[in-house]
């Protein structure tokens, strides 16, 4: 146990651990030649251990057995720095203080914790926060905020640990900004919402989650919509659904597929090993495809295969391929293409899609988002954008709030714990695709910024008050 | 014994956060579609002054400036449109398209021997078809001499696409009767 705290306490691991996130890094970072940024965040950031492919120290031209090495992932290391910071400061920082003026310390260290915590879930924050003048006094008044917090956590570490106070607080800065990375990839959620002028959006596409959806159409007031996520649709697997009347045997799931080309434009041979389709893919050809690369900025396009069986019998009622490509708003309605199949009297319509999200409020009342007008300007005589911004109609009618609001390029809407972007436009500037993150933890990286800010200046100008002082001596 | 159990804690909370997702069935008003459905024309319409077989998978969108009409072609973002004029000369008008994607201007001996006779109800067309892999853009275009009037079809789009579509687009020319 001995040895344990003292490999904790010890400045060689520090070292270690940071030479090692500096080669997971490196790896990461090649490894999005060939691979997706949320595939590569997924297998080398946001996990306990990572599987390096030996072939991404290496150009693809070079031909190398094809090892997978486990090293430690993103969580592990950023656990491990933590605990280690944790150790160190609580072994080498001690509090220096009794009587009145340790309980005045434990004092201020509890308003500043209570400011902190304040900050971080937003009190005392407009329910809805739109920027409407210039943006210069909201990134002033957030890192204002951070300032308060630091600067009272500051006075509770000078009454405790004195001379030490700045390198106490700006390692704590430091440890704050590791937990809300933490928490930000275990929790945030980034999605887009895609609106045509004059049109309301109710809901979300969440980026990085598909699901495929089946719409039930038959009834003339409702549509009965079932959805199947992704993380269900396995290979070989065959899927029974209560409100379904068949069953689907999924065939290939696909992380990335190529975009639709007519059948008869690829080669023989490959037709001839095209399964043969009902729907979209009897005359389109759609494959799996190597995933795009995380340098290219490009999105994967997901696609699964299925058939779907007759529940009783379990013959076959035809065979499907579901593209993204397929979804409109993965293509920014250029086209819709649902793939439609009539069973028992009753006409469903397919997608896969991106998982759908309802826009509820904090409280739980649906709002919706119209979007009143899109204004796309670019540089006279060229088409390069020079601004595009968003007016927009918010109504929650639960929560009794019907407002005009405008977004813009890096001055986003904030609301219902999300923060809208303008992110995209749609073809003929007939519409606006906004990105739509929530990131609870958001304040944090402003928070730890202003926090360390203070911890660096109160230790360079003591380090210089006692410098002048030997001097003088 | 107190880190094991903050650690295990910990964990639960975590885990406790991460609940598999799930099959859901729901209801929702009457869906309006977000595009229009896609036209199933068999045959362009004679106010544009001709008539084409169109493949199913095209939409027809309405004539804007000077074009007559546009056809958005599905699964591409290919730019195909058609346009009238007065004057119709091969060898400058390809030279135009060339720039436009990036490519040097060529003799007019080089681009009469690219060119690919093609008829449409037996009046000549020239059609050519240019690609420039390195900016991946290409152009395929047909100009008609149809007596005094000059027909101009145009598709412009990636190499991959224009590539995959050429026959669709030069069945289409083919096909083309003016009235």
């Amino acid at each position: 146990m001995r040895r344990l705290v003292d490999l904790f306490l010890s400045l060689k691991l520090t070292v270690t651990l940071l030479v090692l996130s500096m080669v997971l890094i490196f790896a990461g970072t090649l490894a999005q030649v060939d691979k997706g940024i949320w595939t590569v965040m997924d297998q080398y950031f946001r996990c306990w251990i990572a599987w390096i492919e030996w072939s991404v120290f290496f150009p693809n031209s070079v031909s190398v057995p094809a090892v997978v090495l486990p090293f430690p992932g993103g969580f592990l290391l950023g656990s491990l720095l933590s605990l280690n910071l944790v150790a160190v400061h609580s072994s080498t920082f001690k509090v220096l203080v009794k009587g009145r003026r340790l309980w005045v310390g434990y004092g201020l260290l509890l308003l500043g914790l209570l400011i902190t915590v304040g900050v971080v879930l937003g009190w005392g924050m407009a329910p809805v926060a739109a920027t409407e003048n210039d943006a210069f006094w909201r990134v002033f008044f957030r890192l204002g905020r951070g300032t308060l917090a630091g600067a009272v956590l500051f006075a509770a570490c000078w009454v405790l640990y004195k001379q030490r106070a700045g390198m106490v607080l700006l390692h704590a800065g430091i440890l704050l900004l590791l937990v809300g990375e933490f928490f930000t990839a275990i929790f945030a959620v980034e999605a887009t919402m895609t609106i045509r002028e004059g049109e309301t959006a109710t809901f979300f596409d969440r980026s990085q989650q598909f699901e495929l959806a089946l719409t039930d159409t038959s009834d003339e007031e409702v549509d009965r919509v079932t959805t199947i996520p992704q993380s269900l649709l396995k290979p070989g697997k065959v899927v029974s659904v209560g409100a379904l009347p068949f069953d689907l045997k999924v065939h290939a799931r696909m992380t990335h597929s190529n975009r639709p080309v007519p059948l008869d434009s690829v080669s023989e041979g490959v037709r001839e090993a095209y399964p043969t389709y009902a729907g979209y893919g009897e005359r389109l050809y759609v494959a799996r495809s190597r995933e795009v690369s995380g340098a290219t900025g490009e999105r994967n396009a997901p696609a699964v295969d299925v058939e779907l069986l007759d529940r009783r019998s379990g013959a076959s009622l035809g065979r499907y391929l579901l593209s993204i490509w397929f979804y409109p708003n993965f293509v920014n309605q250029i086209w819709d293409m649902p793939t439609t199949v009539r069973y028992e009297g009753r006409e469903y319509e397919l997608y896969f899609r991106n998982r759908r999200e309802p826009a509820l409020s904090e409280s739980g009342a649906p709002y919706a988002v119209t979007l009143l007008d899109f204004v796309h300007e670019r540089y006279e005589g060229t088409q390069t954008p020079k601004d595009f911004s968003s007016e927009i109609r918010l109504v929650n009618e639960g929560d009794g709030i019907d407002r005009n609001l405008r977004i813009w390029m890096n001055n986003p809407l904030r609301y219902a714990k999300r923060t809208f972007y303008q992110s995209g436009y749609l073809p003929e500037d007939e519409g606006t695709v906004l990105q739509v993150v929530r990131n609870d933890s958001w304040m944090i990286p402003y928070l730890s910024c202003m926090i360390v800010f203070i911890g660096m200046a109160a230790q360079f100008g003591l380090s210089l008050k006692r410098m002048r002082k030997r001097e003088a001596a | 014994m107190k880190m094991r159990l903050i650690g295990a804690g910990l964990l639960i909370g975590l885990g406790g956060g991460c609940g598999e997702e799930q099959v859901q069935t729901y209801e929702v008003p009457k869906q309006v579609p977000l595009v229009r459905e896609p036209v199933k024309l068999v045959e362009a319409p004679l106010r544009l002054g001709f008539e084409a077989d169109v493949p199913a998978s095209w939409k027809e969108l309405p004539g804007q400036g000077m074009r007559v009409v546009s056809y958005q072609i599905e699964g591409t973002e290919i730019d195909f449109y058609a346009i009238k004029l007065g004057m119709g000369d091969l060898t400058s008008n390809v030279n135009r398209w060339r720039g436009q994607i990036g490519l040097a201007e060529a003799s007019a001996e080089a681009i009469a021997a690219r060119v690919k006779p093609l008829t449409a109800s037996g009046v000549p067309v020239a059609y050519v078809e240019l690609y420039n892999p390195d900016v991946d853009k290409g152009i395929l275009a047909a100009i008609i001499d149809e007596a005094s009037t000059y027909w101009y079809f145009t598709a412009k789009g990636s190499v991959s696409e224009l590539r995959a579509h050429s026959a669709d687009i030069q069945r289409f020319i083919n096909s083309i009767r003016f009235k």
